[in-house]
């Protein structure tokens, strides 16, 4: 969204990808768990872990809710954290409008267990140095997160 | 119980600074891996045929040493002689002691007992613990962005925090836990009131569990210089015991209620404090994740959470006398005989808190393990060594390495902690590892570098090891005579050599004097992956050749 800053020390290389499971709700966070660890065992200072925990989080449950299942993947430079969440569910189709906080298409279920709160993607803007998704109607949706240590 | 000489006065609860809590004993010890894989904190390594515990990891929980069955783990705690090196000896025994003498013995008779064995002060800690629930509840009352608050009570559960958690800390409710508020009042107050010289005081916690010993890896040592030392519930066991016969109930020492007695059985807190959406969780594994779940911003309604690392809460202790599930019952028992309504008076709680008397004089201190290297680049090259290794280990998880786990044996191999020789799935599986020791591989690639044959079937053996060689031109000779892993150096190039080679397990056949092999040979070869290589030299100088290779 924001134009393309460049991450000091090179461009962020492949480093794991996590599955993310349609409607686990058991084990959803799970996956940002990991990354998380995966963070902390590299040494990333805490206000990175702290980011992309949050990051992490909301995007996992989007895809959970939302994206019918997907993947997230860990990209790692130096000096830059990437997260690229992508999944093949309905993809949103007014995201403008998906951007606003308090906006949520989240069931009564969803909502009976906490989320719902449509605050989920602009946390993710937030709390990311650079936010690119892209989206269309039945094309899936697909998260880049950077976060660049201060 | 094992125990070390401490030394009286400075080092505080009778542990000196620089002794580990858990300890194995070497001459014990039989380097099986039951302990090693009882340890979430992943703090046990065996090697060399011994089990050890890496200090900086271990929380002391105690599962190791529940789980040993040679008595090879050892719980450090103070000896009970101790308390007869102060005039004044105090005890603060846990409320869960109450449930270790079955139905019928009360929580007065117990404290009875305990004063029947010298001690001149005997403290009720359901009471204190009583006040505690009110202390943690007005705070958290004050202040209402704390979500959760967590109970500083389980020493253990907060290493875990300060280790694996840290940017939890700040969760920790700043209220001194009973024992330690016990201690503090004895010396700061009832020693002034009594005329009794502080110096010669003695505070001694009697409890389930050598978690609370300070330790020189802890996060915060709010014990020092409160609790003099911890006295654990199986030495004191026997003494208590025989004090109980005969025990006249002539004075009153119990002020608690059931609120009190249940405190620190799994639940106690949450339900005593009264405040909206508190939790209790207890085991080590089920602590963790409630953890995971807090950091990774979930359970966001929480007010209050108790955590205890042993199952049950501390009637699971590791050094309780009794069966957790029937200390259970009696603790539920007389939970009902003297009800669940504190009579803590809240004024005064809240006097004390004004007072300080509740306050912590130090913070707590995040202690996360090292990151795999300090710079980052380091750190994700580390990491993927990691994951490169840990993809050709098996994944069977077997602890045969002295590791606890696949993954964390190849955190140890690239952290240079272990060798990969350790781990007895490398070696067959070819990839870079380091030989045996003494000797150079050389494998059926190498010979075709270096005397440059020509590889006429069956590349897919080149990794192959060479052992040695074997030269025949009679197939009997070579099904009776030629070693596992030899080369094969013959003149005979019918499909015959292949499956003799296969029978063999041979490393190569080699076609001398400029040979070619037949077409089912090759195709034979192929399929059985027998590398069948071809030199111009005649065996006598090829051999001489690969003498030279050092074969
Ligand atoms: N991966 C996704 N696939 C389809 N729709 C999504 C996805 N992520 C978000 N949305 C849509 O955007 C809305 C807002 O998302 P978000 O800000 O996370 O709030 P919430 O999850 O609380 O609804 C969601 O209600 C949903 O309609
Ligand atoms: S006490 Fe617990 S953490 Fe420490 S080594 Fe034993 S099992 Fe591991
Ligand atoms: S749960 Fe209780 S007995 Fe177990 S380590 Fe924690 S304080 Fe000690
Ligand atoms: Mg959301």
């Amino acid at each position: 969204m924001s134009a393309g800053l460049a991450p000091e020390g090179g461009e962020p290389e492949f480093l794991r990808a996590f599955d993310i499971q349609a409607g686990d709700f058991a084990g959803a966070g799970n996956v940002s768990i990991a990354v998380k660890n995966l963070l902390k065992e590299l040494g990333f200072a805490p206000e990175v872990l702290r980011r992309a925990a949050i990051a992490a989080f909301e995007a996992e449950m989007n895809v959970v809710m939302y994206g019918g299942g997907g993947h997230m993947e860990v990209f790692i430079a130096p000096r830059a954290v990437r997260l690229v969440i992508s999944d093949h569910g309905p993809g949103i189709p007014d995201l403008d409008l998906a951007m606003q906080e308090g906006w949520s298409t989240a069931t009564p279920e969803m909502r009976e267990m906490g989320f719902g709160a449509g605050m989920g993607l602009p946390n993710i803007k937030r709390n990311s140095d650079q936010l690119r998704i892209t989206t269309a109607p039945g094309q899936g949706t697909r998260l880049q997160v950077d976060i660049f240590p201060r | 119980m094992a125990h070390d000489n401490h030394q009286r006065g400075g080092q505080g609860n009778g542990n000196g600074q620089d002794l580990p809590t858990m300890w194995i004993d070497p001459q014990a010890c039989q380097g099986c891996v039951l302990c090693l894989k009882a340890c979430s904190a992943k703090a046990i390594r065996v090697r060399g045929g011994v089990a050890h515990i890496l200090p900086q990891a271990c929380v002391n929980c105690g599962d190791c040493f529940r789980a040993c069955p040679h008595m090879a783990v050892r719980c450090r705690t103070t000896p009970l002689e101790h308390m007869r090196r102060f005039q004044h000896p105090v005890a603060a025994a846990s409320p869960t002691l109450f449930s270790q003498f079955g139905y019928r013995t009360t929580p007065n008779q117990i404290l009875l007992a305990l004063e029947r064995l010298g001690f001149q002060q005997v403290m009720d800690m359901g009471w204190l613990c009583e006040m505690n629930s009110v202390a943690m509840e007005e705070y958290l009352l004050a202040h209402p962005e704390l979500r959760p608050g967590i109970s500083p009570s389980c020493p253990a559960v907060i290493r875990l925090i300060a280790g694996r958690f840290p940017s939890l800390l700040g969760n920790v409710l700043p209220i001194l836990p009973p024992r330690v508020f016990a201690g503090k009042v004895v010396k700061e107050r009832l020693a002034q009131s009594q005329g009794w010289d502080p110096r010669e005081v003695g505070v001694f916690h009697i409890a389930p569990c050598a978690a609370k010993m300070v330790g020189p890896h802890d996060p915060v040592v709010l014990d020092q210089p409160y609790v003099d030392g911890v006295f654990s519930f199986r030495e004191i066991y026997g003494p208590l015991l025989q004090a109980l016969q005969g025990l006249e109930e002539d004075h009153t020492l119990q002020k608690c209620s059931g609120a009190g007695i249940a405190w620190a059985m799994s639940g106690g807190q949450a339900a005593a404090v009264d405040v909206e959406h508190t939790l209790d969780v207890a085991g080590f594994d089920e602590v963790v994740r409630i953890l995971e779940m807090l950091e990774a911003g979930r359970l966001r309604d929480l007010r209050f959470l108790e955590a205890h690392i042993c199952p049950d809460g501390c009637l699971g202790g590791p050094l309780v006398v009794e069966n957790h599930y029937r200390a259970k019952s009696v603790t539920l028992r007389q939970m009902r005989r003297f009800g669940a309504m504190s009579r803590v008076n809240r004024a005064k709680i809240k006097q004390f808190m004004a007072e300080g008397l509740y306050d912590w004089r130090q913070e707590a201190r995040p202690c996360p393990l090292p990151p795999l290297d300090p710079d980052t680049s380091q750190a994700i090259a580390k990491m993927k060594a990691i994951q490169s290794l840990t993809a050709r280990l098996p994944g069977i998880e077997c602890g045969v390495c002295g590791s606890p786990d696949c993954q964390t044996f190849a955190e140890d191999v690239i952290l240079g902690r272990a060798g990969e020789d350790l781990c007895p799935f490398t070696l067959q599986r070819g990839g870079p590892h380091p030989a045996p020791a003494g000797r150079q591989t050389v494998t059926v690639k190498d010979l075709v570098d270096k005397l440059g044959l020509e590889v006429a079937a069956g590349a897919g053996g080149l990794g192959r090891e060479v052992k040695g060689g074997y030269i025949s031109d009679l197939l009997s000779d070579v099904m009776a005579n030629a070693q596992t892993g030899a080369v094969w150096l013959t003149i005979q190039a019918h499909q015959n050599v292949v499956a003799v080679a296969v029978l063999k397990e041979l490393a190569a056949v080699i076609l001398v004097g400029g040979r070619a092999p037949a077409e089912e040979t090759v195709a034979k070869a192929e399929q059985e992956a027998v590398p069948v290589l071809a030199a111009p030299d005649d065996a006598f100088t090829l051999a001489g050749r690969l003498h030279a290779l050092g074969l």
